[in-house]
């Protein structure tokens, strides 16, 4: 869902972070501020900047004033793209994580090797091609398994965002469980989401684990 | 002639570098920018009034109506909801600071039966989230009647916490040299003393991380508080934002003061504790 512009977006900030630039620190402290908040506080403020009827449109007044306002949209009230109003705003809270986990990654790899490259000749795009990126693979792999297992728990923000399940189109496993426990009470229906849900995401985990292992031999 | 092109090539590179550099400055200003501006836009809406909230979409409200915070904590009921978000997170940091300690401890030094399997079954605890469980736990609590109690609720977040914080502890103290202990214990100290005066002091900076790390998971949990907590006199922050929404859906600005008297304290901590945060990360999955 939010996994690709996510990541993509944290590797894009870690690999500027990662060369020698002043307010190197700044920017990491700032970049982390959206995850250590809570869902319930990003779901509500973001519904609140992005919805019409009840919030204060602000996003729909900005595409406004930089004259693209035929863009204007009801993102949150609109079942089309309800779904990628949520992606959206989870990518804004999540890309933090990658972020510092590409950038601990991208500072593992030695400068000597840069350095070499440079002395052989290598331009810019021929070192990051075939310095940076195979050497931190593996860290992707990490970040886009734990980014999927992030995603796949996350319904504290959609119950900020929107109130809950819309119609199905903002449906996640969790609220799905949480309804039918306790919209309906059927417990052992519930129970038996539960614990599919929970053979997912294990599997989804354990795959991430043998993944780390090999990273590290 | 021939030092020529190779002062042309350097300033070239020069400038071409400062404006990559440049580049690269407004890429990561852009983000950054994008990450504060919904907590300025919280914060500054806080202090409106609730006409003036959507009439006015500028960052600085004019006047400021610090009264709402005044407000939001007494009739808003967010005073008391603070307090049990704070002794909630004080009570399960304690908890787990206590049992993971003393059980990491003990996995690492104490040879005794069945010790690699029960440290199995609790790793392996860890990889079952609460999302795939909590339907079971839900009617576990409810036959113990711990729902609705803070007991039940702070014994749910303990063992959230605890697997991940006793695998960084007993990382950390398998690494510790056993010379300290060996001399303790020739100086007649106790196994709970070698706990309480070697192991623990030396764990500080571990402890730390787990001290961060469960604290901000504790104060920003949704979905335990949802189904543990029926009672509004006992519910934590984040439910309750939840229940002041359905409740004042239209009074926004105590909304948004409720909502920043939930994220100052965390964005405070973090601000404080950044640095252990991202060692927190690196040892977990660096």
């Amino acid at each position: 869902m939010a996994l690709t512009l996510q990541n993509i977006l944290a590797f894009l900030l870690a690999l500027a972070c990662d060369r020698e630039i002043r307010m190197k620190n700044f920017y990491c402290l700032i970049f982390f501020i959206p995850v250590v908040l809570s869902e319930i506080v990003v779901g509500m403020t973001a519904r609140f900047l992005i919805n019409d009827f009840d919030g204060a449109n602000v996003v729909n007044r900005m595409l406004g004033s930089l004259g693209v306002s035929h863009l204007a949209h009801p993102w949150l009230s609109d079942p089309r793209t309800a779904l990628t109003t949520v992606a959206l705003v989870h990518c804004w809270k999540g890309f933090g994580w990658g972020f510092l986990i590409f950038l601990a990654g991208l500072q593992t790899i030695p400068r000597e090797l840069y350095e070499a490259a440079r002395v052989d000749g290598a331009g810019a795009w021929e070192t990051f091609r075939k310095i940076t990126l195979p050497l931190i693979m593996p860290v992707m792999g990490l970040v886009a398994i734990l980014t999927v297992l992030g995603t796949m728990q996350i319904f504290a923000l959609i119950i900020g965002l929107v109130g809950g399940e819309f119609a199905g189109h903002t449906s996640v496993p969790v609220l799905r469980i949480l309804a039918s426990m306790q919209g309906s009470s059927r417990f052992g229906y519930a129970c038996a989401q539960g614990i599919t849900f929970g053979m997912v995401l294990i599997a989804v985990s354990f795959f991430q684990y043998r993944l780390s292992a090999r990273a590290k031999v | 002639m021939s030092g020529a092109p190779s002062i042309r090539s350097n300033g070239y590179y020069k400038a071409k570098r400062a404006a990559s550099n440049a580049a690269i400055h407004l890429f990561l200003i852009g983000v950054a920018l994008t990450c504060l501006y919904p907590l300025l836009w919280m914060v500054s809406s806080s202090l409106k009034t609730p006409s003036a909230i959507f009439a006015d979409i500028s960052l600085i409200p004019h006047p400021a109506h610090f009264e709402n915070y005044i407000h939001a904590w007494r009739s808003g009921g967010f005073g008391r909801y603070f307090l049990n978000s704070i002794f909630y997170t004080v009570s399960v940091v304690v908890g787990i600071l206590v049992v993971a300690s003393l059980a990491a401890y003990a996995f690492s030094r104490f040879r005794f039966r069945g010790r690699t399997v029960l440290f199995i079954v609790f790793m392996a605890a860890m990889m079952i989230p609460i999302p795939g469980n909590f339907v079971a736990l839900f009617v576990l609590l409810n036959k113990l009647h711990l729902r609705n109690t803070p007991l039940g609720y702070i014994l749910c977040m303990i063992n959230v916490g605890l697997p991940m914080s006793l695998f960084l502890l007993k990382t950390f103290f398998d690494m510790m040299p056993r010379e300290l202990e060996d001399a303790a214990r020739i100086d007649g100290c106790s196994k709970i003393g070698m706990w309480r005066h070697v192991a623990l002091p030396l764990a500080r900076p571990v402890l730390a991380v787990v001290v961060v790390f469960n604290a901000l998971n504790v104060w920003n949990e949704y979905l335990l508080a949802l189904i543990v907590f029926d009672d509004k006199n006992l519910m934590p922050l984040q439910r309750a934002l939840m229940v002041f929404r359905g409740e004042f859906l239209t009074h926004y600005p105590l909304l948004m003061a409720g909502l920043t008297i939930t994220a100052l304290p965390i964005i405070i901590v973090y601000l404080l504790m950044h640095k252990h945060i991202v060692k927190g990360v690196t040892a977990v999955f660096g």
